[in-house]
């Protein structure tokens, strides 16, 4: 699958990196392509772009606060949101739910 | 005759510089009466009561009356007491500075009982509660069969003349100054004549004994004291009861010096009231803490504690049983019970920081260097010689300005030739070889002087200020003249004429100057001739047209202040026109990089000593300009010279480059930040911050541990606001990842510098529902830099590592940890 991922949490500094992280190597390994954008203390970074929704097969949110332009992934039906904590300690879990 | 001046103590004529006074006072034969003229109250010198009952603030226009004996002597004795020794009576009374009011988590979640009050003197003391029994009650009824005045009178005069030899004694053992002093007020107390005529009058109406009449005419005088407007004074109503107290156990035949409270082992002594006396009667090496319900910061049994290390805790009514363990937290003004080992591990964490930090402040006297030793000399802007001795102390290397308006303003007529030598010598003195310069009188203009009659003037800045007057009233530069030239066989003093804006003007007061110099010589009298003679510039007329000035000036010296006023044509004083970025403006830059130039040019040292040089801030313009010589407020001395060891000069000068070419103030604003943020002055990474193998048994300890480690790196000033700024961050949800590692972190103003600071546990603690060992502490300031962010995120994405992570916990040392993040941070 083609799976996109945003991460963001309250500072910005640690679990929005450690999270992306996570659902990169975990997705990896299951032998999925993931890409993911960071909403962090520095912006938006590895953004999202309109080429990646259209050709996406489903979105995990990982975050403790609304995310920026939610709007963009409207045409996406498989929506996977999750606390940033989550994508951490048990992204397998989550990946499960796709 | 008298002597007026305006009162000089910020703390007002409280008990010590009254004591003090008195003491002077009592040297000399002639009749000396102290009046204040805001309050309309007079007191003769040689009674404390009175003199603290005049009420007298800092700046209050007094006088003193010197009625026969050698008048003229005794006023210039007194002149040179107040300008001297008595400024320094205030030093000590200063209450320690309140850190903060939050209750640390650590005490919270412990969940024992604990109170806050206020804290009177800091530290850190855990002892066995101790009450202490409430001072006898007065006994004021009289006796039956009222005795004859004659031996009751006569038991008074010997219990008041052991006390006194007791005293005196105790004053002779004083292992503290601050305990002397105390026991010099308690001397003079007891030698009150307005206390004893009352206790006497009492005894002789007939109808007291001694010990009735003691408290009867002590009721009276603490009466007074307590309707004082100053806390200071009211305070020494407790003084005065405790010298009452003691008069009564001497007249009562109680041994001098037994003490109401036998310690017996680590204690820590509750009591509603605490006389000085009993404080001092108290074991000091057993004695760990005090808790009392009455008196502030200024009562004297604070500040002795505080002069001995003993924490005090005020304002609490606590009513433990004894034997109760209690911890006093005088930084924090609380006072816990039955401390858990957590709490106590906890504040031992704090109190090895704050050691280790006050040890490496005691050290790095001398010039500062910058990290790229460039040399910089820090000198002090004072008006007074207590102002010189604490700046001194703060690495100031001397006074770069002296202000000398303070001698002339509030009084009806000017100091006279001797006053003022006086009062330059004190300071001559007081800065101990350092230079000291002395600026003439800048008065005029916006400050007035009753006995300088100048036209009235619509626009009082732009009008006859600093040297424009001295032509009209040569007479009153003379003065000052000749009373520096005599002053400066002292010490190393150098003259500055203020608002110059021509060379005659310059070379009016060099003739001045010599022509005072004739005078001393034909006088035969003892003084310096050749001082060096510089100008304040100010006035941007002298800015650009600095050639024709320096080549007449032997030193220049930048009024920030007036310069930035008359360039922009805004009055200082309206904040609604006076901008902060006036200062970092474009305009003023390249002004004052003219003057910095003209002054190279002219190989004539230039200097600054207008207020932006005591920001911080500012520094790496003006050092980045070429100023080497910096003049500061007292109290910024330290901060100024911290921040120059923190600068590297050749960036700074490129900066400037940058910033002269800058249109805006707000350009050069954003070249500053993006100085300050890439001053990389404190690595991110530092074998300071990697703890490995510690035994802390919470969370709270171990984040406490590394916030005094990064506090004693000087990664944060403000370590207890940094710890608040990181539970604040753990409030949303615990930082803990699992196995075993937790990654806290913060983005606070608290923090100076960014850093990760690393801790590894012999035993793990719990971090919310998880566990961790191993603590990654990433810390970053408010305005955080790219870069770092970048480098904190990469460091987090590796966390996620399984293999990075045993790496980290099976580093044998410090620095092989740091090898792996560093390694790991740079690919």
């Amino acid at each position: 699958m083609k799976i996109l991922a945003i991460t963001a949490c309250p500072t910005g500094i640690a679990h929005t990196y450690m999270a992306a992280e996570q659902l990169e190597r975990t997705g990896k390994q299951l032998g999925h392509t993931v890409k993911v954008e960071t909403q962090g203390a520095m912006g938006i970074e590895n953004r999202l772009t309109e080429e990646d929704v259209r050709s996406a097969d489903a979105l995990i949110v990982a975050s403790d606060l609304p995310v920026e332009g939610r709007e963009r992934f409207r045409g996406i039906a498989k929506v996977v949101e999750v606390p940033v904590q989550q994508a951490i300690k048990h992204p397998a879990e989550i990946f499960a739910r796709l | 005759m008298e002597y007026a001046f305006a009162f000089p103590l910020a703390g007002g004529l409280h008990a010590w510089p009254a004591a003090a006074l008195r003491e002077r006072a009592l040297g000399h034969q002639a009749r000396l009466a102290f009046v204040n003229e805001r309050t309309g109250r007079e007191a003769p010198l040689t009674s404390v009561l009175e003199l603290l009952a005049t009420d007298t603030r800092q700046g209050d226009p007094c006088r003193i009356l010197v009625e026969a004996g050698d008048a003229a002597a005794v006023r210039l004795d007194l002149i040179a007491f107040l300008s001297g020794p008595f400024l320094a009576c205030d030093r000590s009374l200063a209450p320690a500075e309140r850190t903060s009011t939050v209750v640390p988590r650590m005490v919270e979640r412990a969940g024992g009982r604990w109170w806050a009050g206020t804290g009177a003197s800091e530290g850190l003391g855990v002892g066995l509660a101790v009450s202490a029994a409430p001072p006898p009650p007065e006994r004021a009824a009289s006796l039956p069969g009222a005795p004859r005045p004659e031996p009751v009178l006569q038991a008074l005069e010997q219990a008041l003349e052991a006390l006194r030899a007791r005293l005196e004694q105790e004053i002779q053992l004083a292992g503290h100054p601050v305990q002397r002093s105390v026991l010099q007020v308690h001397l003079a107390l007891l030698e009150d004549a307005g206390w004893r005529r009352e206790m006497v009058s009492a005894i002789a109406a007939g109808h007291l004994d001694a010990a009735a009449a003691v408290a009867a005419a002590t009721r009276t005088a603490a009466e007074t004291l307590r309707r004082s407007e100053h806390p200071a004074i009211r305070e020494r109503a407790m003084d005065l009861q405790d010298v009452a107290d003691r008069l009564v156990r001497q007249l009562s035949g109680e041994a001098p010096g037994a003490s109401h409270l036998q310690l017996t082992g680590p204690s820590v002594v509750v009591a509603g009231a605490l006389t000085p006396s009993r404080f001092l009667a108290l074991d000091r090496e057993l004695l760990q803490g005090l808790v009392l319900a009455e008196g502030g910061g200024t009562s004297h049994t604070a500040i002795l504690a505080r002069s001995f290390g003993i924490p005090c805790v005020t304002g609490l009514q606590l009513e433990v049983p004894a034997g109760r363990r209690l911890l006093v937290d005088g930084r924090r003004g609380l006072v816990i019970a039955d401390p858990s080992p957590e709490v106590e591990a906890y504040y031992q964490v704090e109190r090895e920081g704050i050691r280790l930090r006050s040890e490496r402040q005691a050290a790095a006297p001398g010039p500062i260097r910058t990290r790229d030793g460039h040399e910089v000399r820090v000198l002090a802007n004072i008006s007074t010689a207590e102002e010189v001795a604490r700046a001194l102390e703060d690495g100031a290397e001397g006074v770069g300005l002296f202000r000398t308006e303070m001698l002339f303003l509030h009084r009806p007529a000017p100091p006279d030739e001797e006053e003022q030598v006086q009062v330059y010598g004190r300071i001559l003195e007081a800065a101990a070889g350092g230079p000291v310069t002395l600026r003439l009188l800048d008065v005029g203009g916006d400050k007035p002087l009753p006995y300088l009659p100048l036209p009235d003037e619509a626009n009082p800045f732009l009008g006859r200020r600093g040297v424009r007057w001295y032509a009209s009233h040569r007479a009153l530069v003379l003065t000052q003249l000749r009373a520096a030239l005599r002053a400066a066989v002292h010490g190393d003093l150098r003259l500055m004429v203020p608002m110059v804006s021509e060379a005659e003007e310059l070379l009016e007061v060099r003739t001045l100057a010599q022509e005072a110099a004739a005078a001393l010589a034909a006088e035969g009298r003892a003084f310096k001739a050749g001082l060096p003679l510089g100008i304040m510039v100010e006035v941007p007329a002298a800015a650009l047209n600095l050639e024709g000035l320096a080549r007449e000036a032997d030193f220049l010296c930048v009024g920030t202040n007036d310069l930035v006023q008359y360039l922009f044509a805004v009055d200082r004083s309206d904040p609604g026109l006076m901008k902060a970025s006036h200062e970092w403006h474009p305009a003023t830059l390249r002004l004052l990089a003219r003057i910095a130039e003209g002054g190279r040019r002219a190989e004539k040292p230039v200097s600054v000593c207008g207020e932006m040089a005591s920001r911080t801030r500012l520094l790496p313009l003006l050092l980045g300009l070429g100023f080497d010589d910096l003049s500061v407020a007292p109290a910024a001395v330290a901060g100024v010279r911290a921040a120059l060891a923190s600068l590297e000069a050749r960036a700074c000068r490129g900066l400037v480059g940058e910033a002269l070419q800058a249109t805006t103030a707000a350009e050069v604003e954003g070249l500053l930040e993006r100085a300050s943020a890439a001053d990389s002055a404190l690595p991110l990474l530092d074998p300071d911050l990697v703890v490995l193998d510690a035994a802390c048994r919470t969370k709270e300890e171990a984040l406490r541990l590394l916030v005094e480690r990064l506090a004693t790196t000087g990664r944060t000033r403000d370590p207890l606001g940094l710890e608040e700024a990181i539970w604040a961050r753990e409030a949303a949800y615990a930082t803990g990842l699992g196995f075993e590692f937790a990654v806290p972190h913060c983005k606070s103003p608290t923090v100076l510098a960014n850093a990760i600071a690393v801790l590894r546990l012999a035993e793990p603690v719990a971090w919310g529902p998880e566990a961790a060992r191993l603590v990654v502490l990433l810390v970053s300031r408010a305005d955080a830099e790219a870069a770092h962010l970048h480098l904190f995120a990469r460091l987090a994405r590796r966390l996620v590592d399984p293999v990075f992570r045993q790496s980290l916990l099976d580093s044998p040392e410090p620095e092989s940890l740091l090898a792996t993040l560093r390694f790991e941070l740079s690919t």
